[in-house]
């Protein structure tokens, strides 16, 4: 497989936004950017677990920002990643309830990235539990749900990655998923607000 | 208008996918305008595919950093430590021949003759030196008493014993003559050869060789020194090392 290293940031937006070669575009941000955000952690009252943790955590929310047209090319990729970073390592360290002095002379000290990253970074207690509530349907569900709306199969790819008779019988089963986790979602409408602040920022 | 029947849901997902034709379309639009209930539906799918789309690009995510987590620290870490122990090797193997490179180029740029002459040249001491005659002569008392001008006005013309050339050339040696302590050197060594006699010739020789580095002849002095230490009964041979030999040498190549 060919490994991407250094991909011009024009490239990576265009393979995020189209949804190609995104196991080596992501790579290929990890390749680039890992190691400097985390030694910014590193400096900053963090530890490597916590670098790897909010850099897995800055991927996520680029990649959305970048798919929903949110990210708007102001600054180069390696500056908005920076700036994902510090907000959301900032906001740890606010969860953690230990703004000491060091922490709020680090965010006072920085140079300000003329970036209004801070209404991206979405609650992320709220995105979380999204995430739980998914990974409570059932396996089949989430399967063809996935393959339908994330990985943009058709139908007929997903036949061929599944057990059923035929499209008609996924299409049937598809619905009744989707079906479900909405039932699931309303029945917790923070939830709901929480997914509505991503879909419209 | 209830709209709320699991064929309106249909025709929701269906819009919610981008699958219905332009006119079904505008006909979901138009009621969604109007009809509360079926825009909270729609709004309710939207959120359910958007928490799919998170989940799929959390998953996705998650399964990279795994494999570049690992790759980070399994084989590519111990290559790059590989890597990294060659790199310092080197650097610390070109500090040390830089170090070594920087100390012979100082040592050659710095050396001169005087230098080596200074470093190895001790004056002769007469302390004991008897060469069989009871008498010691006028020479060798103003000799012993390091009178080196006293020593070379005495019977300027000569003749002079083989002892008394060499005293004279280390007089001369002592005063800064050079090409007449090579003169008087080289007599002891002449004399010698005429009677087949070693008297003073081993320190003659050493002295000569020395007096032809400060002179600069440096290729006299290196023969004359390599034949001092290839003979191991040569009473300088230990005086001569290799430090002396290579640093003729380099004189010799300025």
């Amino acid at each position: 497989m060919e490994v991407i290293k250094n991909l011009p940031d024009s490239e990576l937006l265009d393979n995020i936004r189209s949804g190609r070669k995104m196991d080596e575009t992501i790579k290929a941000i990890y390749r680039a950017h890992f190691e400097s955000l985390c030694w910014h952690i590193q400096n900053n009252n963090g530890s490597r677990q916590d670098a790897e943790d909010v850099f897995q955590e800055v991927v996520v929310n680029f990649i959305d920002l970048v798919q929903k047209d949110k990210f708007r090319g102001d600054s180069s990729v390696k500056t908005f990643l920076f700036s994902l970073n510090r907000f959301t390592w900032l906001n740890e360290l606010k969860r953690r309830g230990r703004a000491l002095a060091r922490e709020e002379k680090y965010e006072k000290g920085q140079e300000r990235v003329e970036l209004d990253t801070s209404h991206f970074i979405a609650e992320r207690e709220g995105k979380a539990e999204v995430l739980r509530l998914v990974s409570e349907l059932g396996e089949t569900c989430r399967k063809i749900l996935l393959l339908f709306y994330y990985e943009n199969l058709s139908m007929k790819d997903i036949l061929e990655a599944t057990d059923y008779e035929n499209e008609q019988v996924v299409r049937n089963k598809k619905y009744k998923c989707l079906k479900q986790l909405e039932q699931m979602i309303n029945e917790k409408p923070f939830l709901k607000q929480t997914l509505k602040n991503l879909l419209h920022g | 208008m209830d709209n709320s029947t699991p064929g309106m849901s249909g025709k929701l997902v269906d819009y919610l996918d981008g699958k219905l034709e332009p006119a079904e379309m505008q006909q979901i639009e138009k009621l969604l305008e109007t009809d509360k209930d079926l825009r909270n539906e729609l709004e309710g799918l939207e959120a359910a595919r958007e928490a799919v789309k998170q989940y799929g690009l959390q998953q996705k995510v998650a399964s990279v950093h795994q494999q570049m987590m690992s790759e980070n620290k399994a084989p590519v870490r111990s290559i790059a430590s590989t890597k990294r122990k060659i790199r310092y090797a080197i650097a610390v193997a070109a500090s040390i021949l830089l170090i070594v490179a920087g100390y012979f180029g100082y040592s050659f740029y710095s050396l001169s003759s005087e230098k080596v002459y200074t470093a190895n040249y001790r004056s002769y001491d007469l302390t004991g030196v008897r060469d069989g005659n009871t008498e010691e002569s006028a020479i060798e008392t103003a000799y012993r008493a390091k009178k080196y001008t006293e020593v070379l006005t005495f019977n300027f013309d000569g003749p002079f014993t083989i002892k008394e050339s060499f005293l004279r050339g280390m007089a001369y040696a002592e005063t800064g003559d050079n090409s007449n302590a090579i003169l008087s050197f080289k007599k002891v060594l002449e004399d010698n050869n005429t009677a087949h006699s070693n008297i003073f010739r081993h320190e003659a020789e050493f002295y000569l060789a020395l007096t032809y580095v400060r002179n600069k002849d440096f290729d006299f002095a290196l023969e004359l020194f390599k034949n001092i230490k290839s003979n191991p009964e040569h009473l300088y041979k230990d005086r001569v090392t290799s430090k002396l030999i290579r640093q003729v040498r380099m004189l010799k190549w300025r």
